[in-house]
């Protein structure tokens, strides 16, 4: 058997990227499965090619779906967790972490395989270079049906890593508007690793200051808020001498997570230490006024507020705190006022539309302090702070069998409330009742 | 599936999707030389003058066309006019990340019944009602130590039993603690519950005047351990039923000397010989053209040059699914390199991607053994060999004798 053999073509990143593209939307338009891997060695080059193939996709419509792998989530068995995902056949999964998960993980791909072919699915594994040939031994079945393997070998030079960086660090990041406990852990993985493959090196200090305060900000939003704590201190070591220009944004993300944990005197130095190095930014006089306002300092609050507004007249935020001051002061109709207007200028947010409801029902406006509760329901059907409130009201209009209803639905979503139900005077009445007696327990 | 030959290389890419096996009437398929599955038919053909019904265990490479083949076989005019044909994949009722004996005989059982009394998908007949009240027993017995509850399943005869059979057959596919149950229940009284597949198979044959065949796929995909316990500790229990059974076994299970009970039964689907043995340089004509035919249904002549077609099927090594994807491959290097036509270079392109593949596998011992493969052709250390042949860096052969060479995508990788 002669053999043909032709000379190696070095492909650049965007042509192997290419690569991966073409196959997976001809196989959309084919309406056929696609098993792609897609292997690296360095964590840098993963997240460049991962990224233009993420904006190579979306350009053609397509969704993308990132998915870590993980023995503790349902995950673990991805072909039933992929069939049963709401956009089955539709979006294209990329997924990490597989090996990480161990055999249990490889086996459910072994013996499930026809799932991804039955549903069309379109996915994309990237797998570490080393993890590969294990990946085909002990799922040979599985390996079997992949379509193509490319690779993204390249190992980057520390210059490239900080060129790469100034593309990636805010990668995957979208300030405090994820909600998606995946989305999060994804961003923190990411950081992570690339943190771990930057050189302790000074002029890559800037780089590490950034990463540092992403990967603090997704740690609070996963309940971590300690280790965000830590991650942010670094960061303003770093930032120091390095970056000083992020120092504004590392004291204030340090006051956030500060008065989270219940520090509010601390939280209120951090601020006015990012107020000192930039008193432009209307975002941390308003997180100073809503610590004030906790502190019960309301006419501090007020002028926080005052300043966030002078500085950014729309500002949402501030006119919500601001307007939950004068709630607090029993000024409702002021109160009211800095709702609706919040609400001109940002219509999307639950927690407005539940603050707003809770000063029409103080102005015993109260249908229309249920349509702003339902909004606020609609708006995030995870909170469940307006379903207490609409309870709340069901009692002013003498309705039990509709409060025990809405706190029903309030305590499924947020069990920790259940104290708070079992003490507050306005439920007085129900508390001898089997069916509250059964939401408390 | 539309089953139109290709006339342009996006249409080929769709047509040499590696992933689907065919259906028994597909335009697609491809006859083989020396027709190896022809002694499996002729042999269950003449089954019926055996006093024993006979079990055959057939295993092939991966992506070598087993499922297609049974597809074939379970549609085979002849076998259905000798046979009340009862084909299924295990993998539909079972979980064969964790399967047992006790799973495949209840699944045969169950199938026979649900098959034979299915009116849309299966053959519409009705059951005994002495055979019916006979298997209620079992059913009461599951059924409350499943504490199965439900009103389908509590209605007397055929329809309860159906809803029985099919409830069961899907908590042991899903349900980690019904499986386990339910083979606990089974397992002490096996030979009991034997007898009453035996009992289904035996009405089958006298109403019908022809037995069952059952035809199980997918028994190759169970982790060599679990197969190897299937096939070797309990090989006399799935010789008991009293009909025939096709048992398709992963292709390592006859590298290993304990398999002795299940050897005669032994039936390949081998890969296609492309080179004569000990000759690698000349070629065996008839499994090249059945490699072109195999691509040349699916594909207009004008899309690929002929040396690029031969290459292509010379690189598979004769194996089906290996030369869709090459094809595939190839079809994705032309469109980039903004060709109409499959060209050399793009089949070679394509084997050199799926050589990276096989780098990234094999260990230096491997690419020791996979040498002497090479130059002795034989099996002279089955279980060395076994692993290399479960992911196909080595594949077997059969003609007038059995041979394995290395695949020739890993040729390269032992320079």
């Amino acid at each position: 058997m002669s053999e043909v053999t032709l000379p190696e073509v070095e492909q650049t990143i965007s042509e192997r990227v290419d690569q991966l593209a073409n196959y997976l939307l001809r196989a959309g338009k084919a309406h056929k499965a696609a098993i792609l891997f897609a292997t690296y060695l360095s964590e840098f080059t993963r997240t460049r090619a991962d990224k233009k193939l993420e904006e190579q996709l979306i350009d053609h419509g397509e969704q993308i779906v990132h998915i870590r792998i993980s023995t503790k989530t349902d995950s673990v068995d991805l072909p039933y967790y992929l069939r049963c995902h709401p956009q089955k056949g539709k979006a294209i999964f990329f997924i990490y972490d597989l090996m990480q998960a161990g055999e249990t993980a490889v086996k459910y791909l072994n013996y499930r395989r026809e799932y991804f072919i039955e549903d069309q699915q379109r996915i994309l594994f990237w797998v570490h270079e080393t993890e590969i040939g294990k990946l085909a031994r002990t799922a040979p079945d599985f390996w079997a049906f992949r379509g193509r393997t490319i690779t993204f070998l390249d190992t980057p030079t520390t210059e490239n890593k900080n060129e790469l960086l100034s593309d990636l660090r805010f990668f995957n990041y979208h300030g405090n508007i994820i909600h998606d406990k995946n989305d999060l852990e994804n961003g923190i993985r990411l950081r992570q690793e690339l943190l771990a493959e930057l050189p302790p090196d000074e002029m890559n200090n800037a780089s590490r200051a950034e990463l540092l305060y992403t990967l603090a900000i997704y740690n609070d939003m996963v309940q971590k808020p300690e280790q965000g704590l830590m991650y942010l201190e670094q960061a303003i070591d770093l930032a120091k001498p390095a970056a000083p220009h992020l120092l504004p944004y590392l004291f204030n993300a340090k006051g956030n997570i500060l008065h989270r944990l219940g520090q509010n005197i601390a939280a209120l130095e951090a601020y006015d230490r990012s107020i000192d190095i930039a008193p432009e930014e209307a975002g941390t006089h308003s997180n100073r006024g809503i610590v004030l306002n906790d502190l019960g300092r309301y006419d501090d609050a007020l002028e926080a507020f005052a300043w966030a507004l002078e500085l950014n007249p729309k500002f949402a935020n501030a006119l919500n705190g601001k307007g939950n001051t004068y709630l607090h002061l029993g000024r409702y109709e002021e109160a009211l006022d800095a709702f609706n207007k919040a609400i001109e200028h940002d219509a999307t947010s639950a927690y407005i539309y539940n603050n707003q409801g809770n000063a029409l029902r103080d102005m015993d406006r109260q249908e229309e302090a249920l349509a702003a509760f339902n909004m606020a329901t609609k708006l995030d059907p995870d909170y469940a702070v307006p379903w207490l409130n609409k309870a709340l009201l069901a009692m002013q209009q003498q309705k039990p069998d509709e409060a025990i209803h809405d706190l029903t639905v309030g305590l499924q979503k947020a069990p920790q409330y259940r104290q708070w139900v079992a003490t507050r005077p306005a439920f007085v009445s129900l508390r001898g009742t089997s069916r509250f007696k059964a939401l408390l327990r | 599936m539309n089953e139109q030959r290709a006339t342009n290389l996006d249409d080929v890419w769709i047509n040499f999707d590696p992933y689907t096996p065919l259906t028994a009437n597909s335009n697609f398929y491809v006859e083989r030389p020396g027709k190896p599955l022809l002694d499996l038919r002729r042999a269950l053909l003449r089954s019926r003058r055996l006093s024993r019904p006979p079990k055959y265990y057939l295993s092939g490479h991966r992506g070598a066309g087993k499922s297609t083949e049974m597809n074939r076989l379970a549609m085979d005019e002849d076998i259905r006019d000798q046979f009340i044909v009862i084909h299924y994949s295990i993998r539909d009722f079972a979980d064969v990340n964790d399967l047992d004996q006790v799973d495949v005989l209840f699944t045969i059982g169950a199938q026979l019944f649900l098959q034979y009394t299915d009116k849309e998908h299966g053959y519409g007949k009705k059951l005994p009602k002495e055979l019916l009240d006979e298997l209620e027993g079992m059913r009461g017995q599951i059924t409350s130590r499943l504490r199965m509850t439900n009103k389908e399943i509590s209605a007397q005869g055929e329809a309860g039993l159906r809803a029985y059979f099919l409830n069961v057959l899907l908590k042991s596919k899903q349900e980690e603690v019904s499986r386990r149950e339910i083979r606990q229940e089974l397992q002490p009284s096996i030979t009991d519950w034997l007898r009453q597949v035996n009992l289904i198979a035996a009405a089958i044959t006298k109403q019908e005047g022809k037995p069952p065949l059952v035809m199980i796929d997918d028994l190759d995909k169970p982790p060599f351990t679990t197969a190897k316990t299937i096939f070797h500790e309990y090989a006399t229990l799935l010789e008991q039923p009293a009909f025939p059974i096709v048992y398709t076994v992963p292709i390592a299970v006859f590298f290993t000397r304990e398999f002795v009970t299940i050897s005669q039964g032994r039936q390949f689907l081998p890969s296609i010989k492309l080179f004569e043995r000990h000759n690698p340089n000349q070629r065996w004509e008839a499994g090249f053209h059945t490699m072109r035919q195999f691509a040349l249904k699916r594909m207009d002549v004008n899309l690929i040059e002929m040396e690029a077609l031969d290459e292509a099927a010379k690189l598979s090594g004769g194996v089906m699914r290996d030369m869709a994807r090459l094809i595939q491959l190839a079809v994705d290097h032309a469109l980039n390199n903004g060709r109409s036509k499959i060209v050399v270079e793009d089949v070679v392109r394509s084997a050199s991607e799926l050589r990276s593949d096989f780098r990234r596998m094999l260990s230096g011992e491997d690419i020791e053994v996979l040498r002497h493969v090479r130059s002795s052709q034989e099996l002279t250390n089955p279980e060395q060999l076994a692993p290399l042949l479960y992911i196909s860096a080595a594949i077997e052969y059969v003609n007038d004798e059995s041979w394995v060479d290395v695949h020739p995508i890993v040729l390269p990788l032992l320079e």
